[in-house]
């Protein structure tokens, strides 16, 4: 009954922590530029994200350490510091990108403009990861995040054309702005493979203790939890099919976005999509300045974990302070924060493989994991899905910024 | 991977290191070798600490980072732990001492005074 509890639990935050500024900014311009035919990126990234989320919970279970522990003792510190500094590049852009979009979700509820916004969110991260423990963020915030189901809502609602939407789900060649639809498919990619997702549950792994009786736990989260969060954001694409789709338009700002749930469900659905914005970067604004933290920590080897007090792992509190401190810089820097979020997505997408090949290689080594090793289709799947993502990547980000 | 404590790059450098209450330690950044004319060379020490880490990068980096070291906690060299005060310990590599007893955590604790237990005063 307790694994049972666990896995509802495991599977009910993973759906509500999944959504946030990348993918419903994302899927609102597949939707919106190109109606259902961008589907299929949804698919594939939510395939490889739950590979990857599983992957990290069984890395964790059997060996009993995190994946920049691992990182940092399999391939050296110098390979270490590599995959450091792509990873804090780029979360940090996605970071800006994320306070950007809770601020967003005040101004819009207020009409006060998004940058006064900018230091009382970093303030309110800041003091819940200071105060809180690891339970309240995992657990609590996420669970405030299903509230994010109003775009599943909205959707069914808005009467999609489930025949074209399910042709969206097979990968075709676009029929118009084919460099603008390939940079949309890699931003969704983007969006939803985000490595801090996978460095943040495998470090939660620890942090809650897991070993192997928690195989099982794990296997249903990911799968269940990551496959219902991937629903989350192709609800999002048939909103915005549904609403903007039509007008043949883009999304030119966070008040297009209020539209797909405030035309299909009224007022109420404004409310709802500002509680579901706000709420959903809040909460990956909190896991991907814990996740950074972690990924110093761990890796150099300090006293680590959001249940210490900060006086007792100063470095690893200090850390996330400067980290939430830096990306409300660049959530004030003045880029427009749907560039910010697209380019941060993208950018995300093209570095995958700089973290996901060597958790791959770790992922079959046997010293780590004994018996549990990856099969081939988690290799395959996620071998391919992520070199696809930098190869479109580093065609689409150059073609997009020539052509806008 | 410990186990094979014949593999010195592969198994000792950059492991965790913990002190002797089992808290985190760093890792080991360097292996010291005394090197002896006419005879076998001799592993005395590990060396611990962010400047020794990026001298593995950058000598250039590893200077402006000695500097910055220096001028915050005063230490002039990075850490070393005797290769003889090392026990292999679950998987980690263990020392006896107080980790707060030793120079290895001088940023930690600078913050701890400077930063954390002064903004609650």
């Amino acid at each position: 009954m307790k694994r049972v509890l666990q896995i509802a639990l495991g599977i009910v935050t993973s759906v509500g922590g999944f959504l946030e500024i990348g993918s419903i900014a994302t899927a609102a311009q597949a939707g919106a530029g190109f109606g259902y035919r961008l589907a299929w990126s949804i698919v594939i990234g939510t395939a490889c994200i739950a590979f990857l989320v599983e992957m990290s919970g069984r890395f964790a279970a059997c060996s009993g350490r995190t994946i920049p522990d691992a990182l940092r003792e399999r391939f050296g510190g110098p390979a270490f510091l590599a995959v450091l500094a792509v990873m804090l590049c780029v979360s940090i852009l996605v970071l800006g990108a994320e306070m950007g979009g809770a601020s967003a979700a005040l101004q819009l509820a207020t009409g006060i403009a998004l940058r006064w916004w900018v230091v009382p969110i970093a303030l309110l991260a800041w003091l819940i990861l200071w105060r809180g423990t690891f339970g309240i963020i995992e657990n609590g915030v996420s669970l405030l995040g299903l509230v994010t189901v109003v775009f599943v809502v909205a959707a069914l609602h808005g009467g999609p054309d489930y025949r074209a939407f399910a042709h969206g789900l097979v990968p075709r060649l676009p029929a118009h702005r084919p460099a603008h639809y390939w940079f949309v498919a890699v931003s969704v990619l983007g969006a939803s493979i985000s490595p801090y997702l996978y460095y943040f549950y495998s470090s939660g792994a620890i942090e809650d203790k897991w070993d192997v009786s928690y195989l099982a736990v794990n296997r249903w989260v990911a799968g269940i939890g990551m496959g219902f969060g991937g629903l989350l954001s192709l609800a999002v694409l048939v909103c915005a099919a549904i609403v903007l789709g039509p007008s043949g338009g883009d999304v030119q700002g966070y008040r297009d976005l209020s539209r797909l749930t405030t035309t299909i469900l009224g007022r109420p659905g404004f409310w709802l999509f500002v509680a579901a914005l706000g709420i959903a970067c809040l909460g990956a604004t909190l896991e991907i300045a814990l996740s950074l933290a972690y990924l110093l920590a761990q890796g150099f080897g300090w006293e680590w974990g959001e249940d210490l007090e900060p006086r007792r792992s100063a470095r690893f509190s200090i850390t996330y302070s400067i980290i939430i401190a830096i990306g409300a810089v660049i959530a004030l820097a003045g880029a427009d924060p749907l560039t910010l979020t697209n380019l941060s997505m993208a950018l995300t997408a093209a570095s995958l493989p700089v973290g996901v090949l060597p958790f791959l290689v770790l992922m079959n080594d046997r010293a780590y994991l004994g018996d549990h090793t990856n099969g081939l289709l988690g290799n395959v799947v996620v071998l391919v899905i992520s070199l696809l993502a930098m190869v479109l990547g580093v065609i689409s980000i150059p073609l997009q910024i020539a052509g806008s | 991977m410990i186990g094979h404590p014949e593999h010195l790059v592969a198994d000792v450098l950059d492991e965790q290191l913990v002190d002797g209450t089992h808290r985190n330690a760093g890792r080991v950044d360097g292996v010291i070798a005394a090197i002896r004319p006419g005879r076998p060379p001799r592993i005395v020490a590990v060396e611990v600490g962010a400047v020794t880490l990026a001298a593995r990068v950058s000598r250039r980096l590893a200077a402006w980072i000695a500097r910055a070291d220096r001028r915050l906690t005063g230490r002039q060299a990075p850490v070393r732990i005797p290769w003889d005060a090392l026990r292999y310990r679950d998987r980690y590599l263990q020392f006896d001492a107080d980790v707060d007893a030793t120079p290895i955590n001088a940023v930690e604790q600078w913050l701890r005074v400077h930063v954390i237990e002064r903004g609650r005063r």
